[in-house]
């Protein structure tokens, strides 16, 4: 065997393995350090605050009282495959856009609420949003949308479409169309949007949120039959 | 200690990476706007330097020349996912103020300057103390620039300091002032050494005269 041709055996052997290594290494760390999506005292305040459009808080009380009384629970996996058949996987598009949790709001003037976080991917960041939904005579409608984490907007590239002063825009276009044949020309048009993947991120969680709330929203009674079961115990 | 391990103790503020060396400039200017910020990326920074620099030397006889740089970004991209991972799990706050920089750590300079011109070339220990003196410097200038930008815009309302622009024109003159100091130093310890050699008589002077 010539030397070059060992030198290039050699060479792949030894990334081969370093990326091996590195793998194992990450998937470690991944056990360990995966973040994980929990109804925190931090998530209880932007549900009852961010949602809320006339009154301060949308249940009616502060958060530090709605976070202590259970004012909010997060569906485990366990609740959401006993009342409705789906499984949090079910609701997973690809690695980048997902469902990452499902609230309820079970007390106070929101009650009935169903919340849905869901994640897509838009510049390079992942844009993680929540879709309020209400339900009622048998159907159900969008009641507001919020965005609780992103960084599309760092540094200089100005993406409108998740500017607090422009978001509304965005919203009022989704309620308009609740089945989402909404284009990312329509949204960038509406808003004044300048990265159109920062758009379509947006337009994949929130599409995915309500794919979501389609299939579970007829197992309502079901849902809050399983939540009623923790004996007010909160996720 | 010898003189090696001395210097390279002595390095991260003798060869100060970001105002001796000037390395990883882009991050020290756009994440140095306050101290709590500078000390988060400094120590990221000093984590993934010490691991890299450690993984790095240990197989320093085995990677090949040519598929060195593909080699020690895979080994570096690694222990900055680890930090980024820490950090989102742990640091919620640090990590939104400074999550969309972790991720650059992987091609800061300092990095795999370290790791082409030290950690390749000498033992596991020696490149251990390197990633942690030069992380400690990278983290203390983080903190100084930080520190300077966060009085003179907080203190003194002189908000133009917290951009860009006002974060290079401290930049630039921390740097001036340590390079001042540094030189001031070695021209101080280099004429007590010349001053002493002259004073010590020679061995064989020593000799003829008995």
């Amino acid at each position: 065997m010539k030397a070059s041709t060992k030198n290039v055996i050699k060479s792949i052997a030894v990334l081969s393995v370093i990326a091996l290594v590195c793998v194992a290494i990450l998937s470690l760390a991944n056990v360990f350090l995966k973040k994980e999506v929990t109804l925190d005292k931090a998530t209880v305040k932007f549900l009852n605050e961010k949602f809320a459009t006339t009154a301060p808080t949308t249940t009616g009380t502060d958060s530090d009282t709605a976070y202590n009384e259970d004012y909010f629970v997060m569906l485990t996996d366990g609740e959401l495959s006993n009342a409705s058949g789906y499984t949090y996987k079910s609701f997973k598009s690809n690695s980048s856009n997902y469902v990452s949790a499902i609230y309820y709001a079970q007390k106070g003037a929101n009650e009935g609420v169903y919340y849905i976080e869901s994640v897509s991917v838009g510049y390079q960041n992942p844009i993680s949003v929540v879709v309020s939904f209400v339900i009622d005579n048998g159907d159900f409608s969008i009641q507001n949308i919020a965005v609780k984490e992103q960084r599309e907007d760092f540094g200089d590239r100005k993406t409108q479409v998740l500017n607090p002063e422009t978001f509304f825009y965005y919203v009022s276009l989704v309620k308009s169309d609740e089945d989402m044949n909404i284009t990312d020309a329509d949204i960038i048009a509406a808003t004044g949007a300048t990265t159109k993947k920062s758009v379509a991120g947006l337009n994949r969680a929130v599409t995915r949120a309500i794919d979501t709330m389609n299939k579970i929203y007829t197992k309502s009674d079901e849902i809050k039959a399983e939540i009623n079961k923790r004996g007010g115990q909160n996720g | 200690m010898d003189k090696k391990t001395k210097d390279t103790l002595l390095g991260g503020i003798i060869n100060n990476p970001v105002f001796v060396l000037v390395l990883g400039t882009c991050p020290t200017i756009a994440k140095s706007t306050n101290i709590s910020n500078g000390i988060g990326l400094g120590l990221a920074t000093l984590f993934v330097l010490l691991c890299s620099n450690v993984f790095i030397s240990l197989l320093r006889k085995t990677i090949p020349g040519e598929v060195r740089l593909p080699a020690y970004i895979v080994i570096i991209a690694t222990f900055v996912t680890v930090v980024q991972l820490f950090v989102a799990k742990f640091l919620p706050d640090l990590d939104k103020s400074i999550g969309a920089f972790i991720p650059l750590i992987v091609v800061n300079c300092i990095i795999l300057g370290r790791a082409e011109a030290f950690a390749a070339k000498n033992n596991v220990l020696l490149s251990a103390i390197d990633g942690v003196s030069m992380g400690l410097g990278f983290t203390l200038a983080l903190i100084l620039l930080g520190a300077i930008r966060q009085f003179l815009s907080e203190v003194c309302k002189l908000t133009f300091f917290v951009s860009s622009a006002g974060g290079f024109m401290i930049f630039g003159l921390v740097m001036a002032a340590f390079n001042y100091v540094i030189t001031a130093i070695n021209n101080k310890a280099f004429s007590k050494k010349v001053l002493l050699d002259m004073k010590a008589p020679k061995a064989e002077d020593v000799k003829e005269a008995e």
